[in-house]
């Protein structure tokens, strides 16, 4: 099907993009659209697409003023809403928006709001939306991002119609990244298995080298393993989550840049709680995302083991540790890689309660270490 | 960019395009001001996305261009620079130098390209009136204007353009005040919703001005009054039909000096706590309004005022901080109640007008 040239940003969606941009042509856009998909299959790029689709002249053309700015993000009819509260969208925030789409467009024919992470909506911040989200005027376009549908509010998610987004498949993944990066195709592929499989997570793995270090230094650590006493498990792996935690502190580095621009710029007595919030909230994530970084390592690597033990030569996600999987691959029976993989599941689990990452990494490696010195 | 201005004008600008800048944090470049140097005109500019204000002084351009400077830094700057002419020259690096005597600045600046383009529209329908009459038909019915945002039409005033009338009616759900005046040069017919918040900035902007002109686009309303030029949003959807709200017939009508009235209720509130309302009792026989308030265990207030009555006794009681309200915008000696029962609303009209109407809804007598 022809489609305007910003569909090409959405890399492996051509059923949701034929979908959206013939909506956006015939004139049948719904009011309100929940864009269901895990975390980098697009759904941001794909709704500025729309935005572009339906501002454009030209069906989304990409290149002219009007999409320059919707792909900046400095297009005044689209606004990008993110939860300003430390866990959720706050009652004020959604009351500002709620005013603003009850004004004309700046200059655009349709207003458009992306709202990220829609499954943060709690239950008061939701309600006030309600009534907006139903019956929106004429020439607003909602659009809310969600990992999982069952994440989002039913009384929000009824009110849209749902788009779902695949996960992207790995040939056409690895191709970006190879393309951005410039890595080597096995690089590519273990900065996704590092990163679950998600783009946009996969190049700043690529391109941090403290975090490259901290997956190096795990390696190292598994492939010695067997060898290692309690003590040295301990030591080492204080050594991986010190090494898992330097990005952090680049984060605060950009943080404490950004902080003193916006007390720059809005002068002294202005309010930073709201950056300050987010600030906190990106840094959360970071470090948990270190960590989940971590176990999703040792997880492809239990996996590449499993798989040589089956297959001989079969396809690894980490090339650079093959030597250390091969040798386990000799002796692992099945039923002992999949309690190792079980151990990755449960530190997972257990991270996501809120025990200490360390404690989780630490039982995880020894639960690992067991079954690696009896692999039968 | 670099050019230098006398310190005065360059704050009488300053402080025009302050009212457009946006507090809001996720769009730092929206807290800036977009200066440009063209000609003899140094250009500025701000928005919050809801409104866009432009304005221009004469300054001595030694290079065009143009910038987006931190909006309240560079204020605070200029108020406190001494009266002097001001040189603000932004190099290639992007760091822009404040230049006033001996004194010298220098800051951050942001990118003009990420500025937002000031909205261009041609206005299809426009008028001019003079800036004291517009700034008082706003001040009347500014009042009445919702604050709350769960209706949002209603934080909005109505303005009409009618022949040779421009009114203006707000409402919230409570009260509506409607006020019109008569001006020339009116070009066709318009009904515009326009942000309440928009006309009150419009209105105290303009003061300097002589005149002001009102012009609608689809989607903006722009005001231009000297140097300067106000856009702002229109609000979406249809005003209530307020035409059918005013009632033609009534059964009460009653005058009274607006002073006295005035006084009267300021000082009966006082005994209006908690929400009580103020009682009006119109007394036919003896020529008396009495307005009375009275507050559960604190105690209660009575005055009686002599006043001239036409139609039947009755009793209604209203919120006395809505009533104040109407009675202190509402401008002439004297002052028309008009009362059709005691559960329908009440009316406040200027002695001998229709041109100030204000419809209030009564409490319901315990």
């Amino acid at each position: 099907m022809e489609r305007g040239c910003v569909w090409d940003d959405l890399l492996g969606q051509s059923r949701v993009a034929d979908f959206l941009s013939k909506a956006a042509k015939d004139g049948t856009i719904a009011h309100a659209y929940l864009f269901v998909g895990p975390t980098g299959a697009g759904k941001k790029t794909a709704a500025r697409s729309l935005a572009c689709a339906l501002f454009c002249d030209d069906d989304g053309c990409g290149t002219c003023p009007t999409c320059y700015r919707i792909r900046n993000g400095f297009h005044p009819d689209v606004r990008v809403i993110e939860p300003e509260g430390a866990a959720s969208y706050v009652v004020s925030q959604v009351r500002e928006i709620i005013h603003d789409v009850h004004l004309k467009p700046v200059q655009a024919s349709h207003k458009v709001y992306i709202f990220d992470e829609a499954d943060r909506f709690n239950a008061e911040s939701a309600n006030a939306f309600l009534k907006t989200l139903e019956e929106p005027p004429g020439d607003v376009v909602i659009v809310l991002l969600a990992r999982s549908f069952d994440a989002v509010l039913p009384t929000i998610a009824s009110r849209c119609q749902v788009v779902r987004f695949r996960a992207v498949p790995e040939r056409s993944a690895i191709g970006v990244l190879v393309q951005h990066t410039g890595a080597t195709e096995a690089d590519a592929r273990a900065a996704l298995a590092a990163s679950d499989g998600v783009i946009p997570r996969a190049l700043d793995f690529l391109r941090s080298p403290t975090r490259r270090d901290a997956r190096a230094k795990l390696l190292a650590l598994l492939k010695r393993l067997p060898l290692m006493d309690g003590h040295d498990v301990l030591t080492e792996t204080r050594e991986v989550l010190g090494a898992a935690k330097a990005p952090v502190d680049e984060l605060k580095a950009l943080h404490a840049d950004e902080l003193a621009e916006h007390r720059e710029l809005l002068g002294k007595g202005a309010s930073t709680k709201p950056l300050e919030e987010r600030q906190k909230r990106e840094l959360t994530a970071r470090e948990r995302e270190g960590v989940t970084e971590l176990l999703s390592v040792t997880e492809s690597w239990l996996r590449d083991c499993l798989v040589l033990s089956q297959t001989s030569g079969g396809p690894v996600m980490n090339q650079d540790a093959a030597d250390a999987a091969e040798e386990v691959a000799t002796v692992i029976t099945p039923r002992a890689a999949v309690a190792a993989l079980d151990a990755v599941a449960r530190a997972r689990r257990r991270i996501s309660y809120n025990v200490s990452p360390q404690l989780a990494v630490e039982a995880m490696l020894f639960d690992i270490q067991e079954v690696l010195r009896c692999p039968r | 960019m670099k050019v230098s201005v006398a310190r005065g004008e360059l704050l009488d600008a300053l402080s025009v395009v302050a009212k457009g800048l946006s507090s809001r944090t996720t769009l730092p470049i929206l807290s800036g001001i977009h200066v440009s140097a063209h000609g003899e005109d140094l250009i500025l500019q701000s928005t919050d996305l809801e409104i866009s204000i432009k304005t221009s002084t004469r300054a001595k351009v030694e290079k065009p261009g143009q910038s987006v400077l931190p909006g309240r830094l560079l204020n605070d700057i200029v108020r406190s620079l001494p009266e002097a002419a001001v040189s603000i020259d932004v190099g290639e690096t992007g760091e822009a130098k404040v230049v006033c005597g001996t004194s010298s600045f220098s800051m951050r600046t942001l990118s003009a390209d990420d500025f937002p383009k000031f909205p261009e529209v041609s206005a299809e329908t426009t008028l001019s009136v003079p800036s004291d009459a517009f700034a008082g038909i706003v001040h009347r019915v500014s009042k009445a204007v919702s604050r709350d945002e769960t209706r949002p039409i209603l934080t909005g005033v109505l303005v009409v353009m009618d022949g040779s009338d421009l009114r203006m009616v707000a409402t919230d759900s409570y009260r509506l005040c409607l006020s019109e005046i008569a001006v020339g040069g009116l070009s066709g017919q318009m009904e515009v919703v326009v942000p309440g918040r928009a006309l009150e900035d419009v209105a105290r902007l303009a003061t300097n001005a002589e005149a002001l002109s009102v012009g609608v686009s689809e989607n903006q309303v722009i005001f231009s009054f000297g140097a300067t030029t106000f856009v702002s949003r229109r609000i979406e959807g249809s005003f209530p039909n307020y035409r059918q709200l005013i009632p033609k017939e009534v059964e009460t009508k009653v005058e009274v000096d607006r002073g006295e009235l005035l006084d009267a209720i300021k000082r009966v509130s006082l005994m209006a706590q908690h929400n009580a309302p103020i009682r009006l009792s119109v007394a036919g026989d003896e020529h008396t309004l009495s307005l009375g308030a009275q507050t559960q265990d604190v105690g209660e207030a009575h005055e009686d005022l002599q006043v001239a009555i036409t139609g039947q006794d009755v009793e209604i009681a209203f919120n006395h901080a809505y009533l104040l309200d109407g009675v202190s915008v509402a401008e002439g000696e004297k002052i028309a109640i008009e009362i059709v029962s005691p559960l329908k609303p009440g009316l406040l009209k200027v002695a001998g007008s229709e041109a100030f109407v204000y419809l209030l809804m009564p409490v319901r007598l315990g």
